[in-house]
């Protein structure tokens, strides 16, 4: 009897809280350095007159520059980070001061500002900007539109020796407009947040053990419900997964073009031709229905991440 | 054999300890902590909410005290202790714990499904419950003990369904709420089997046609 007593209370202090509940709340991955903007005064002229008229967000494609003999040299290259011939980038231009210009990139989710300078003549304006150069993949951007154009030209030069360390820039100018119809399509995996799972196998009398990552991933239950326009319900939250209710309480943030301090949902939500990261603060703008729904849905989002696989309540 | 009863009885106390820490969640008197957040509903009717508390904070005593009375030394020693926890484990659950949880039962999360469970639950629960006492009153020992076996085996599911839920969400990853609906039926019918079967092990040991063997 004395042993068993033992055993129970070894058992119970290996255990102890976080048996029944995670105590330890896993936080957002927030990028190292937040880089906080100055959210410029758009005009919504798509047709360039004046310096003014330059100052929002453009959007594009970022495509590989590189020659076909300068690809064969890397062509056993691991850095597969690099891969990505063709990206989209979004660049906003913050402010313009005279000839200093200040703006940021987003592309794959990485957010970098840039600093500069800008040339007007009676032909056109003429960017250069460089990014601060703290980070492997900085370089330095020049780019240009003609006076009376609606497309930005330009390129990009990375300061150090990648696989892609040139690519080219074409960006139209997007004016931000809510639109609660904006819808999410496909779902969401998070590569930074996994856990190590082991699995077992039987094969032909063999036994077979492997480990594998399993990734914070959402199911198919965020594509049926847009929460902007729909009511959810205590039904449909109490049966979503955390990912789920992450991903559906963002996707408000995201049609209100929210420019996330995460990563991860900055690269998620870039797939989406709607999504544009213009603001810092779009709490004020929600509509009735979506501050309904953020409240339902981070009620249970708390409980998923704290009981969903533990002991209990 | 004896490795075998000392890990059942090293993890039940060791789940008794788990639950007994989550009752604690509910001290002091707090509507606003991990469960009834999710009841705001529920919460606004008096009824619900007393029942509810009435449920967490009676119940962990049955689980904390209920071993003793299948302990065969401290029953033939101390037999008079055996029938004061008795007493006290009947009519904890036949005036606290039982009709409560018919009450959260009824409103339990899940729809239909589990509430139709839950509710089934509480009533055998009840039931099992008067039973065993029933048969003690009129001497009828065999009978008592099987009905309290199968009372202690439905309070356990306090703690099997806990379990349940963990095993079934760290091998399958179903929805919480479709895991709820299976552990609350699951948690109690698996309970139920298990005390049937063990009823045909000590019964058929004891007893030949009738006769006592050793």
């Amino acid at each position: 009897m004395k042993k068993l007593f033992i055993v129970s209370v070894v058992f119970a202090f290996l255990g102890c809280k976080e048996a029944i509940k995670n105590e330890v709340s896993q936080n957002l991955k927030v990028d190292e350095v937040l880089y906080e903007f100055e959210e410029p005064v758009v005009t919504e002229n798509l047709v360039m007159t004046t310096k003014e008229d330059l100052l929002g967000y453009w959007v594009g494609d970022y495509t590989s520059d590189i020659t076909p003999e300068e690809e064969v040299k890397f062509k056993d290259s691991e850095d597969y980070y690099e891969v990505n011939y063709n990206k989209r980038i979004s660049i906003s231009i913050d402010n313009i001061i005279d000839t200093i210009v200040n703006g940021h990139s987003v592309v794959s989710g990485n957010i970098r500002p840039f600093k500069g300078s800008l040339v007007e003549n009676e032909k056109g304006f003429y960017f250069k900007v460089l990014e601060p150069g703290d980070d492997k993949y900085d370089g330095e951007f020049e780019f240009s539109i003609l006076k009376n154009d609606s497309i930005i030209n330009g390129k990009w030069q990375a300061n150090e020796v990648l696989r892609i360390d040139r690519r080219r820039l074409k960006l139209y100018k997007k004016v931000f407009e809510y639109n609660a119809d904006n819808e999410l399509s496909h779902e969401y995996i998070d590569w930074d947040k996994s856990k190590k799972v082991k699995y077992k196998d039987v094969d032909n009398d063999k036994e077979y053990e492997w480990e594998d990552e399993e990734y914070f991933t959402t199911t198919g239950a965020v594509l049926k419900v847009n929460t902007s326009k729909d009511k959810v319900t205590k039904e449909f939250a109490e049966n979503l997964t955390k990912a789920d209710i992450f991903i559906l309480r963002n996707s408000i943030y995201a049609r209100h073009g929210y420019s996330f301090k995460n990563r991860q949902l900055r690269s998620y939500f870039e797939d989406y031709d709607w999504y544009m990261p213009v603001f810092t603060d779009v709490k004020k703008t929600f509509t009735k229905i979506e501050i309904e729904n953020i409240d339902l849905l981070l009620l249970y989002e708390e409980n998923a991440e704290e009981y969903y696989d533990r002991f209990g309540r | 054999m004896k490795v075998i009863k000392a890990l059942l009885l090293g993890s039940y106390f060791y789940f008794t300890f788990l639950l007994l820490l989550i009752t604690l969640q509910y001290v002091p008197l707090n509507f606003d902590v991990t469960f009834l957040k999710l009841k705001q509903d529920e919460v606004k009717l008096t009824y619900y909410t007393v029942a509810f508390f009435t449920h967490v904070y009676s119940s962990v005593f049955l689980v904390l005290i209920g071993w003793i009375q299948f302990w065969s030394f401290f029953r033939n020693k101390y037999s008079n202790l055996h029938k004061l926890i008795g007493k006290f484990y009947i009519i904890v659950i036949l005036l606290f714990s039982g009709p409560s949880a018919l009450i959260i039962g009824y409103h339990a999360n899940g729809g239909v499904v589990s509430k139709i469970s839950f509710v089934i639950l509480s009533v055998l629960w009840l039931l099992f419950t008067y039973m065993s006492f029933y048969y003690a009153k009129n001497l009828n020992f065999k009978a008592h003990q099987k009905f309290a076996i199968r009372s202690f085996s439905l309070t356990l599911s306090a703690i099997s369904l806990r379990l349940f839920k963990y095993i079934i969400v760290f091998l399958f990853h179903t929805p919480p709420m479709d895991t709820y609906q299976i552990v609350s039926w699951l948690g109690w019918i698996f309970n139920l089997i298990i005390a049937e079967i063990i009823m045909i092990y000590i019964f058929r040991k004891k007893n030949k046609n009738g006769i006592k063997i050793k």
